[in-house]
Order: structure tokens, then sequence, then C-alpha cells
């Protein structure tokens, strides 16, 4: 049992009560996650010829057996809803036919639960049937099952209000009191926009759990916009405290780690569904968003360590001093929790490639960094690795092809440029930009602004905006490797190029000297060095340019990112020795952040590189991940250290920049020992994970990671 | 007019207020046994040789003009002994084996890696020199702060307090806190471990505080030389009568100078006894806040 949240500096604030800080800890100890588990998924044999029945007819019917079915849960007595069914945590519609799931689920996205929280499921409902007015026979088609997935959503909250009655009536006073509570909270909502703060955050949650249990993994957005003003309202007519507000806040987190199992998850760790929060930044006029509920979110992650709701703050100009210390407070503890946008840079990024100011002041994430509107858009990403494509189109020291050769550097710059852009265009001609339409998901529909209008499903292009983002990996050892070669063969022309690609298809043996040289004599990326830097934006510039050839159409936008989330993983197994001393088999670069190893001059310098780039190009989204250690950040000194990061970033104009704080070293042990850290977080990617449940080949990378600490 | 340095570290957070940038000056006029930074103790450059990094490529052998560096049975061999400095091998090994201690940089260069971080620096961060011992050539680094004031950036000195009193008042216009260290407040103690004169280090910080420096006196704690009643009750009396001394901070003795002292060549001199426990510090600190001292442990005021 666990008896304490883990934290990696200092002593974790106590705020809460008891009772909410051991449902916490009973959460975090994976017990609800494993009740779960013997839930199986709905049956769908049991609808009578199911598989000849058009694809949208069968999911509709899942989600109505769904919500007639799944079993019904409360834990909290301050929130009700769950996703109980097992084969959601996994991706899946959790319905099956013959033991197979019937439909993947979706993520990468938003919902727009804002606006459902205004107008109610209701509002959603009459906006359909206004628009079955004037529908086509298909149309209808696709508008009645939206009708029918709010209708399944309906059942399933008479379901839990039945159930909660159920309770009152068994229960001893105390408790009766608090089910009656939890029921006239329930009782409105998300049918009807809440009239209540404790109303708003039961609707917000239960709108997630029900989308949630369907098997989809959404983000949850800008929390803040979305539940302040209910708070600022209740506040000021003293029918809620700050600290029972807090407590309401603490129960959301404690629900939303009910998928914990504790256990080895696939790879990405069993904290990875996605379920972002955005705090703060400026509204659609610009004006900035900070209130109450920005500050308890904050504080409930500072006070229990969990990760499952990985938060991002957006920095803006009028970002007050309070906001920044409220982070820091929360990165001291370690567990990569709280990241950071660079607000004016993002918006201008989406500026920059159509988005009308107003609607990109709205982003949020899809539960990873991509940005992108809430609830209005289809997201999707394609991973690439460049250094890959480099070593095998452009050197031909991997795969089948032969050593290239090249007269001049510019002339092997030119190659590799070629082969980005002739890459770009390959992706962008193969993939089908207007129609990509393979699985039905009327009920996301119901949560994405377009889909009714346009009476098309989430899918088939019904959102206001759709965004294929290619996320390029490899950039930071594609650099160094131009580097490298143009140092060794063009500029001092110690070997020729042949000779040189001779060594890497060798993968360096024998060459002992040459690769010392290479590791340590030359200065690559990310250590505030210009020659070095220069090169890296050179490749970047490549990138955004040869996306860049491609604009909007119509509601499709192609964007430029670069991520490698966890991808740094396989690609070890596939690419070459590289020209700065890399060996086959190595970690190499993740997202931005410079290759392990070759960063030696401290945190600040890997962000001053990194921001050398112009960042408004990047409307795919990117991110920096550094790591401190902890005996760094201890005490107050280290909390105005972490603060004089953000602000330097901000100043430099970065993108996205996660921090973590922890100590390699405590890591292997937590690999050695596991039973000991089963409450470590870390961050991985736009995620955290809880530590040991990652797969051994995602926990060494994690660990191999750059600790830019002193 | 060029400082011999032997690091310029970014991102320091707890050598002043702020993230700041510390230069660490070769050369020091105290000789403490425990010595944290024991490469920057002399005033001549020297290398740091680190064995299992050496991959036998024979360059060095080939630069040697004492025959320190050698091939025995295959294997690179350093007979350090025979080592005359000459500073043939400082630079160039490839593989990292043999590294300089410290590096001529002119003031100009050094500036420009202080600037780069101002970023970072915000309303409090900036420069903190350190060493070593920043003072010991007193004109040269005062004309390198003012440099700095100059360019708007805070300025930090890290002091033993051994340097020539008579530049205080120019020190004054160009240094805006004095980390002043005051190893042990016995005499005769100091003397025998540091080398230290007790009489001239106090009338130094005196000067420095008559002049209006802003100080902080850091402490190091050592179990077993320093860590008693009399020297906690002796630093309050140095406190009381100060009046720009802001706190003071405790340093906790620890081993790492050994490690260097042994890429160095040089015997390890430190020892476990003298590394204070968790409790040692609190109770130590404990002394001196009950003697009203301000005190800083583990980043924070206590």
């Amino acid at each position: 049992m666990l008896t304490e949240f883990y934290t990696v500096t200092g002593n974790r604030p106590v705020r809460l009560s008891e009772d909410t800080r051991r449902l916490a800890l009973r959460a975090l100890d994976a017990e609800f996650g494993l009740d779960i588990k013997a839930n199986l998924p709905v049956n769908m044999e049991e609808i009578q010829g199911f598989k000849q029945l058009p694809r949208l007819e069968q999911y509709t019917l899942c989600i109505e057996q769904i919500a007639s079915q799944a079993p019904l849960r409360i834990l909290s007595k301050k929130l009700a809803g769950s996703a109980s069914l097992d084969l959601a945590s996994f991706h899946f519609l959790p319905a099956t036919y013959h033991g197979e799931p019937v439909f993947s689920s979706l993520s990468h996205l938003t919902c727009g639960f804002d606006r459902i929280l205004k107008t109610g499921y209701r509002g959603v409902r009459m906006q359909i049937k206004e628009r079955l007015k004037t529908a086509t026979e298909e149309e209808k088609l696709f508008l009645h099952s939206m009708l029918r997935c709010l209708d399944a959503a309906g059942v399933f909250h008479q379901r839990y209000l039945d159930n909660i009655k159920g309770l009152m009536e068994t229960a001893d006073e105390k408790n009766r009191g608090e089910y009656e509570e939890l029921y006239h909270n329930l009782k409105n909502v998300p049918e009807h926009p809440p009239k209540s703060f404790r109303e708003a955050v039961q609707s917000l949650w239960f709108q997630f759990a029900f989308v949630r249990l369907c098997g989809n993994w959404p983000g949850i957005g800008r929390i803040d916009s979305m539940l302040g003003e209910y708070l600022k309202n209740d506040l000021k007519q003293g029918v809620i405290t700050l600290d029972e507000a807090r407590e309401t806040i603490a129960h959301f987190f404690i629900m939303g780690c009910e998928w914990i199992k504790g256990e080895f998850c696939w790879g990405s760790g069993d904290a990875q569904h996605y379920q972002n929060l955005v705090l703060s930044g400026c509204d659609s006029d610009g004006n900035l968003i900070y209130n109450e509920v920005t500050d308890l979110v904050l504080e409930v992650v500072e006070e229990m360590s969990i990760s499952d709701f990985p938060i991002s703050v957006r920095l803006n100009k009028d970002t007050p001093d309070r906001l920044y210390r409220k982070i820091a407070d929360v990165m001291k503890h370690g567990c990569g929790v709280v990241a950071v946008y660079h607000e004016d840079i993002c918006i201008r990024a989406l500026e920059k490639i159509g988005y009308p100011l107003c609607d990109a002041r709205k982003f949020a994430n899809d539960g990873c960094w991509e940005i992108q509107v809430p609830g209005e858009t289809n997201f999707s990403y394609h991973s690439v690795n460049f250094l890959g494509l480099f070593q095998e189109q452009v050197l031909g020291v991997v795969g089948e092809g032969t050593s290239k050769d090249y007269d001049s550097f510019e002339e092997l710059y030119e190659a590799y440029e070629m082969a980005v852009q002739s890459w770009t265009a390959n992706y962008v001609t193969n993939t089908n930009l207007d129609q990509d339409y393979h699985t039905p998901g009327s009920l996301m529909a119901v949560f994405t602004a377009g889909c009714i209008e346009n009476a098309r499903d989430y899918l088939d292009n019904g959102p206001h905006y759709v965004m294929k983002s290619i996320h390029a990996g490899g950039f930071p050892d594609v650099s160094n490797s131009l580097l490298a070669i143009k140092e060794l063969v063009y500029d001092k022309k110690m070997l020729t190029l042949a000779e040189l690609l001779t060594i890497l298809r060798n993968n360096w043996e024998g060459n002992e000297y040459l690769r010392q040289y290479a590791l340590n004599k030359i200065t690559y990326f990310g250590n505030d060095d210009d020659k070095a830097d220069t090169m890296f934006r050179r490749v970047y510039d490549s990138f955004c340019h040869a996306v860049s050839l491609y604009p909007k159409k119509g509601n499709v936008f192609v964007t430029p990112g670069i991520s490698t989330f966890g991808r740094e993983i396989e690609w070890r197994y596939t690419h070459g020795a590289t020209a700065f001393g890399a060996r086959q088999g190595d970690i190499l670069a993740s997202n931005l952040a410079p290759t392990p190893g070759t960063d030696k001059a401290g945190v600040t310098a890997v962000i001053k590189s990194a921001c050398k780039c112009v960042m408004t190009k990047m409307s795919g989204s990117t991110a920096l991940h550094i790591r401190l250690l902890p005996s760094s950040v201890r005490g107050e000194d280290g909390t105005q250290a972490i603060i004089s990061l953000l602000r330097g970033f901000y100043q430099l104009g970065g993108f996205f920049l996660q921090l973590d704080v922890i100590d390699g070293s405590e890591l292997q042990k937590a690999q050695e020992n596991p039973e000991a850290y089963r409450n470590l977080s870390v961050r991985v990617s736009g995620w955290s994970a809880r530590f040991i449940t990652l797969t051994k080949p995602w926990q060494d990378m994690i660990i191999a990671r750059n600790s830019q600490g002193l | 007019m060029s400082f011999l340095i032997t690091e310029v570290q970014r991102f320091c957070m707890h050598d002043g207020d702020g993230v700041r940038t510390t230069v660490f000056v070769k050369g020091c006029s105290l000789r403490c046994l425990w010595c944290h930074n024991p490469e920057a103790i002399s005033a001549n450059n020297d290398f740091f040789y680190d064995e299992a990094k050496c991959i036998s490529c024979g360059w060095c052998i080939d630069q040697c003009t004492a025959n320190a560096h050698r091939t025995e049975n295959d294997i690179h061999v350093l007979h350090r002994e025979l080592c005359i400095r000459c500073g043939a091998c400082f630079h160039g090994c490839v593989a990292g084996a043999i590294t300089p201690v410290a590096r001529e940089m002119e003031p100009e260069e050094i500036m420009k890696a202080v600037k780069a971080d101002i970023p970072f620096y915000g309303e409090t961060g900036g420069v903190t020199l350190s060493g070593g011992e920043p003072l010991f050539d007193t004109e040269k680094t005062v004309s390198f702060l003012t440099a700095i004031k100059k360019e708007g950036i805070s300025t930090c000195v890290e002091t033993c307090g051994m340097f020539d009193g008579r530049i205080i008042p120019k020190l004054q216009r160009c240094c805006d806190l004095l980390f002043y260290d005051i190893k042990d407040t016995d005499p005769v103690r100091l003397f025998q471990n540091t080398g230290g004169d007790l009489t001239k280090i106090l009338a130094n910080l005196q000067r420095a505080d008559e002049a209006g420096i802003p100080t902080v006196l850091r402490l190091i704690v050592l179990n077993g030389i320093n860590n008693n009643k009399a020297h906690a009750a002796r630093i309050a009396e140095i406190y009381k009568d100060l009046k720009h001394c802001r706190y003071a901070e405790l340093l906790p003795y620890h081993p790492y100078g050994d490690a260097k002292r042994d890429r160095l060549g040089l015997t390890p001199q430190g020892k476990q006894d003298w590394i204070p426990s968790k409790e040692a510090i609190l109770c130590f600190a404990e002394m001196l806040k009950k003697a009203q001292v301000p005190v800083k442990i583990e980043g924070s005021m206590l």
C-alpha cells in the first residue's frame, strides 16, 4: 500500500483532506485499474445480423450497448462517471464480435467540452435537429447516428442517477448527505448548462468519462478557461470555499487515474492516455486567463504525484510572477507533470499558415504537445526519421545502396535538401488529403464543431480544421553528422568522404582515434555554439521550407513538426554509425533535444541553441525537454532558478519546454527495485508515465537522455 | 591581461542571487586541506589525466618533452613526477583523457561567455567570480569587474579574504556582493589547515563592510574541525559587527575535491570523518540562528 506521494526534492504540501489523499494513493496504487481488468467488453453477437449492418449503424449500436451495459462505478462521492471497461484503455471501442474489437477509437484530439458546458447536450440536439431539416438522405443517416449517441449518453446518465438514488436509500446519515449532493450535482448535467462550479466539474467529467468509456483518448483542453467563471461566481455567492473547490478538482484528478494498472504497458507507460490539460494564456480577444482554477489545478498536482493529466501552461507577456512561481513549485518535485508553451509563438505559427487570429488564440493540445483548436480539429500525424533518410539516400551507408560521393559540402547538402523535398512531395501526394474516412466516429462528432454544419463525420472532413502533421525526428543527428563530415572531409581534409563512409559502414571498427576526434573535438548542436547551431538551423529551415511548399487546401493543413515521441527506440536498431562518433544501436536525439552526450555547456546553452531557430515555423509543434538534477534545484534558490529558466525560454522565443527533475542514478535504482518506486513518474514525451510501467527499452531511453544538472 | 580560467560554468544557482555564470579563476592564496577545487590552487596551468578514457593512440608521447608520457607494453603510462608542465600535451588529446586544468582567456572572451546567459539572469542574476582566489590579482580583477558592471550585469565575488585590502574602495564600485569565506575562527587551527591569517581576513572583512559592500558569510562546516560552539559563537560576534552582511550560508564539506586531486596526480587528503551529517549541519545552523544570525542551508533560509 502506498503511503506517500513521490517527490525528488523537499516536501510536498498538505492542503487536501485525509480522505481525498487516501483515495488518491489507492488510485496510484492501481487498485481501481486492476478492478476493471475483469470487466469484459460488450458483446455485439447479441445483435442479430450485426455483421451485415452498415459500419455507421454498427458503430451506433456499439455506443448504445456500451451505454446500457457498462458497469457503473462510484469511486468518489464528489464526481460520478467512470470508464469501467478495460478494453477502452487499449485504444479500442470496448465492443467485440467473436472476441475481436469491432472498432479502434480516436485520440490526438481535444473535444469541444467547453461548448457543451455552455449549451448542454440539449443545445447540440437542437442544432442537429435544425440541420436535419435541410439534410440529404445520406446526411440524415449520419445526423441520426449523432442523435442516438447523445441518447446513449443520456441512458448512461440515467443509470448513474438511479444507482446513486439506490445508494442514498441504503446509506447511513453521513454518506446519505454526500450521495444526495452527488445526485444533485449530476442531475441536470451534461444535458443542461451547469448552474454551479460543482455541476460544471461534474458535467466536464461526465462528458469526458463517457467519451473515454467508449475507448477514445481525448485531451481535456483549457480547464481554467472552462471552469473559472463558475468558481468565481460561487465564491462570490459564498456557496463554496477555495478549500472545497480544491477537493473537487482533486477528485477530478483521482478519477482520471482510474486506468492505472501498475504494470508494464506495451511501451509508453500506463499514464499516457493523452488527457492533457492546458492552463492560462489568452482568450479569443487576447485577455489573460488566470483564475482560481489555474491555481487549484497546480496546487493539486503539487500535492499529489498524479501524472495522468499532463499539464501545459501557456506563457505570455502578461503571465504573472505568481503563476511562474506555482509552475516552479510543481516542477521541483519531479514527475514531469507541467510543461510550458510560448503562447505568442504558437499563435503566430497557426496564424502564419492561415488560421484566423481568434481561433489561433483558442489553441490547446491534442493529448501530446501538438497545438490545435480544441473541439474543431481533426488531427493526425505521420512520423519520419530524417537521419535514416540522410544515411540511406544521401550517404548510402545503410541499406542496399552504395556509398555516394560529393565534390563539395554544398553538393552534399543540396542532395540532402532534395531528399527532404522529394520525401515531402511523396507524402503529400500519397496521402489523400481530402478523404481519409475509415472509421465512423459520430460520438466524437458531437464534440467537434463543423461536423453538424457539414453533416460529415469526424474523420470524414467534418471538423472545421483538418491538420496533417509531419513529425520528423533525427534533426540534431543529421545536423551533427553534416557538421562532422564538413570538418573532417571538406574543411580539414583528414580523409576522403569515401574513406569516411567505409568507416561508418564498418561501425567505426578499428578507427577509435578518428571516432574520438569526432566525438570530442567538434562542438555540436546544443552548446550555444553559433557554428553548430547555424548548421542545425539550416537543416530545420530546409524541412520547414519543404513542407511550406504545400499550403492549406480548403480546411486541410499540412504542418511541419519535430518530434520523435519515443521512436528513437525503434530507430536505434536501423540507423548506422554516424559521422559524429555514434555507433549503430546508440540511442540518438529525441524531439528537439541535442543528441545524448553532445551537449556539454549546460541547460541554458541547450535552450539557447534550440531557440536560434525561428519557432513560428513549427505549426506542427515541437518539444524541447531538459532534465535537471534534484540537487541543482534544491531550496528557494532552486525555485528561482527554474523560474529564470522559464523566463529565459520565453524571452528567447522557444516553443514548448518540458522540464523534468530527476537523477539518472535514481532511475537505475528504480529499474533494479521497482517495488520501491511504484509512485515515480517521469516525463516521456507529451505525457508522463510511471517509470516502472515502461518497458526496459523505454526506461533505458529515459535514462540515456541528457541531464543538464550541475 | 588575460586570465587563467579553470571553468566558466553557466546556470549556477547557489553562487549568488538568481541564475549566475560562475567564472573560476586559477591561483589561490590559501592551501586548505579540504579544498573543493584543488585544480585552482596553483597559479600555473596543469592537466587532468583520466586513465579510463585513454585509447593509447600515442599522440601525447610524441608531444612530451620530458618523457613523462610513455608507452609500456603498448599501453600509455604517465609518469607525473617527470612532468615539467610545459603544456605541450594539454590541448589536443582526442579521447579527452588529457584535459587542461585551465585556459588562458582574454577578458573579451570571458565577457562573451558571460553575456551568453543574459536572457536567464533576469533582474537578480549575473556573474560570480570564484576560484581559486579571484582577488589574488586585485587590479586585474577589479578592471574586469568594472567592465562587467558597465554591461549592466550584476557582479559577485567569492573570496577567502586573503587579499590586499587596499583594493577595497575600488572593489566597492564594481562588486555588488562579496561571498566572504570564513573557514575557521581559531587562528592557530586556521593557519595550520589553510595557511590563512585570521587577523588579515577579518580586517579585510571589516574594511569591506565599512566601504558598504554587501556580504554573505560562507562557512564551510567540517566535522571534528570547526563544527563546534566556539566557532559558531565567534561567527555570531563577527556578524554582529557588520552592517552590510545579509546572512551566513553553510557549506557542508564534501570529498569531491579528492576525485579531482586524483586526476591531478596528487594524493587524496580529505577525511570521510569531516563530512557533517544533516543533523550536524542543522545543529550548527540552529546555534547561529539562536545568536541572531540569519542562516541559509540547502539553498533556503532557515
